[in-house]
């Protein structure tokens, strides 16, 4: 088994030392990597000062939620020009230069390669967009926290940080910064019970997942005097090249065990799953949505990074406990979301099962089965992208409220034909209907997963989307077949016209997957490659 | 012991030795200035004495400490003359059994400690000056090492403050330094309660 595992080259100890020793000395230079998250973070410091003058005598006669929708729309914009300046990096770096070479910055503490340039973009798209779609939500309210733009795009800065770091303290930094954040922005709504309880459990629940984290850390650095990426696989592969590394399995084992089920708690896997269908249901509905997508984005590319770059020697300790992560939460995701009645948190376990089927690709443990969780991940994003687009912009027609249960969804067919069409596209996709781009995503996984040998995750994986066709399928047939005269109309909001387009660019890009997916294909080579091997 | 340990524990008795002298000199000086200069001993002792000799090396190090002596004296006086001021110029004195009573960060210090209201408020000021501790903690090292480092250290240091002083306005505007009015005073009344 463990002659199927990528042999990776031992580093000599000339690449670890020029590595480090060329950036000893902290350099100016390494700042100009860092250029979008400085203009993003001078935009949030302007937005702060904005807010803090607001109790100032002259500026009193402006209404707070005047200058919430003021900074709102600078951060926007901020966050759309770091958005640009991104995706003219990637399509300079696809088709005319390389730029995106990997260099390690800040004396070996942050990383900056085509993977991290991608995601960061994904991360910032993604966290415009939801910043955009809630501007309706601010506007409906009648709470205003007037610094919920600048939490969000704080969020935002410390995810870029997780996905460009190299270090272990980088990280713990990172996850820290972005999930406290996180707990101000799920007591938006406080006056609400259930959105105290999502608050006072993710706190609670968050605050001891990483202290597993921070665990797990401390023995790795016992263990190897170091929390470097590179120093800890050079080290690993000395150990593994001179049959070392079974007297120290025992401590390994737990210090894996304790960073991988804190990583876990972040993506909502299987293990530590059980807060995310009532934090879902009680946050604001833009968090649930920056909860679904920028975070697990963040989170699993780190994830996949360490354990597939990091501790790849190691793959004999953490198959198991990935396999069986992925294995249940395919299940319970499947499983738990046919009784649910509430739309949220139907989505929640809709997106543990898309975790899980994520999984399936680490737990092969190859660079093909990298590339599959990376094109599904690209997929995932698009669907909930497009999914929660709508779910922000419906509005009740009489009580101008958003929807609640799945029997909400009714008789909106009629008067916004165009949208749920492609509401039907993302959904048939999220369950796996052939020509469409769920379908690709789990054909690759189930492909490198039956060659690998890894039958019973195949077989489950099968089984649950079998399943989770059914509860998708339900709501298209709650959409265009269950006409209730009495019920209040669905309105799909059309003021805001650039998310319209994006919405309906999702539903293009699912339906025309099969035209595009060499470029994908390419794309996620070039990036599975940085992940595994960064240096080389 | 080790060879550190021992050279510590010389430098400590030299610095004794040092104040000392200091003081002993600072005595010296004044008798000299009252009774004149060879007032306590011969001319040959004199000269014995204010030799030109080898300084030592630790007798520069310690020379510097001087002014922290004068320093001290100064600051002595000015307290003592303060506090003399205080009780001289007070208008009236104060017989009050909240103000002689024990304070622990307004926590009653002698009582059954559970269920008790408590206001958040202290815990927030304990939060917003944590802060600055840090602040402290980081300016410390920056200021021994700043005259070796390049003016790259110097400017992120620099934005670190920006960044905290954006801070400090955001919480001084947005009232958090503010004590807040309560309508029902949770610790003061139960205090009265329990005093009485």
């Amino acid at each position: 088994m463990l002659l199927l595992l990528i042999t990776k080259p031992i580093h000599h100890i000339s690449t670890f030392w020029y590595a480090l020793e060329s950036h000893q000395y902290i350099n100016f230079l390494d700042l100009f990597f860092l250029l979008p998250e400085v203009y993003l973070v001078i935009l949030i410091s302007l937005g702060i000062i904005i807010i803090s003058m607001s109790n100032f005598k002259p500026l009193v006669f402006f209404e707070k939620k005047i200058i919430t929708i003021f900074v709102t729309n600078l951060i926007i914009l901020s966050l759309f020009i770091v958005s640009c300046m991104y995706g003219l990096l990637i399509i300079l770096n696809l088709k005319f230069l390389k730029i995106a070479q990997t260099y390690i910055l800040f004396n070996g503490y942050a990383i900056n390669d085509f993977y991290t340039l991608f995601w960061k973009f994904i991360v910032i798209f993604t966290a415009m967009i939801i910043l955009k779609a809630s501007k309706l939500y601010i506007s409906n309210h009648s709470r205003h926290l007037m610094e919920y733009p600048i939490f969000i795009s704080l969020t935002t800065f410390f995810l870029l940080i997780l996905i460009m770091s190299y270090n272990f303290i980088t990280i713990f930094v990172a996850i820290v910064g972005f999930s406290l954040n996180i707990y101000v922005l799920l007591l938006y709504d406080s006056i609400n019970q259930s959105s105290r309880e999502a608050g006072i459990k993710y706190y609670f629940l968050s605050s001891f997942s990483t202290g597993l984290l921070i665990g797990g850390i401390l023995i790795i650095f016992f263990f190897f005097q170091s929390t470097n990426f590179l120093y800890i696989t050079w080290k690993l592969n000395y150990l593994q090249h001179f049959n070392l590394l079974k007297n120290y399995e025992n401590i390994l084992t737990i210090a894996l065990y304790f960073l991988i089920l804190g990583f876990l708690f972040k993506l909502a896997a299987f293990p530590c799953h059980l807060w995310a269908a009532d934090t879902y249901e009680g946050s604001p509905h833009p968090i649930t949505v920056f909860f679904v997508l920028p975070i697990k984005i963040a989170v699993l590319t780190i994830f996949l990074r360490i354990l597939m770059y990091v501790f790849i020697d190691l793959y004999f300790i953490w198959n198991y406990i990935i396999w069986l992560s992925s294995f249940y939460s395919m299940l319970w995701g499947g499983v738990a979301a046919l009784t649910e009645k509430k739309i949220k948190r139907f989505m929640a376990y809709s997106s543990i099962n898309q975790m899980g089927f994520l999984l399936i690709g680490l737990a092969c443990g190859t660079f093909e089965g990298i590339r599959a969780t990376l094109i599904f991940l690209m997929i995932y994003t698009i669907m909930n992208l497009g999914f929660f687009i709508f779910f922000l912009l419906t509005r009740d027609n009489k009580n101008n409220k958003s929807m609640i249960y799945i029997t909400d969804f009714n008789y909106a067919a009629q008067h916004n034909w165009t949208y749920t069409i492609i509401l039907v596209i993302i959904l048939f996709s999220m369950a796996g209907i052939p020509p469409l781009g769920g379908f690709f995503g789990k054909y690759f996984l189930f492909f490198h997963a039956f060659s690998r040998g890894y039958y019973s995750l195949v077989i489950m994986g099968i089984i649950t989307s079998l399943i989770s066709t059914f509860y998708y399928l339900r709501i298209v047939k709650i959409m265009w077949f269950e006409v209730q005269p009495k019920s209040n109309l669905l309105i799909f909001k059309t003021e805001f016209d650039d998310i319209k387009s994006i919405y309906i660019f999702t539903g293009l890009l699912l339906i025309f997957f099969l035209l595009i997916n060499t470029q994908f294909f390419n794309i996620c080579d070039v990036m599975t490659k940085n992940c595994l091997y960064p240096l080389t | 012991m080790n060879s550190f340990f021992l050279y510590q524990i010389n430098q400590i008795s030299l610095f004794f030795t040092y104040i000392h002298n200091f003081f002993a000199n600072l005595l010296k000086h004044f008798v000299t200035q009252i009774f004149g200069s060879r007032f306590h001993e011969s001319k040959m002792v004199y000269e014995w004495k204010n030799r030109i000799s080898s300084p030592s090396p630790t007798d520069n190090f310690y020379h510097e400490y001087d002014k922290i002596w004068v320093l001290l004296i100064i600051a002595l006086v000015i307290c003592f003359l303060l506090f003399l001021i205080a009780y001289f110029f007070s208008f009236s004195t104060i017989k009050d059994s909240e103000k002689l009573s024990e304070y622990e960060c307004g926590f009653e210090p002698f009582d059954n400690a559970t269920r008790h209201p408590f206001d958040v408020h202290f815990y927030i000021v304990g939060i917003l000056f944590l802060i600055f501790d840090v602040e402290i903690a980081l300016l410390f090292p920056w200021v021994l090492s700043l005259y070796n480092v390049n003016w790259f250290s110097f400017y992120v240091m620099i934005i670190f403050l920006g960044v905290l002083t954006i801070g400090f306005l955001y919480e001084w505007h947005r009232g958090a330094l503010v004590w807040p009015h309560q309508q029902y005073s949770t610790i003061f009344t139960d205090y009265k309660e329990t005093s009485n």
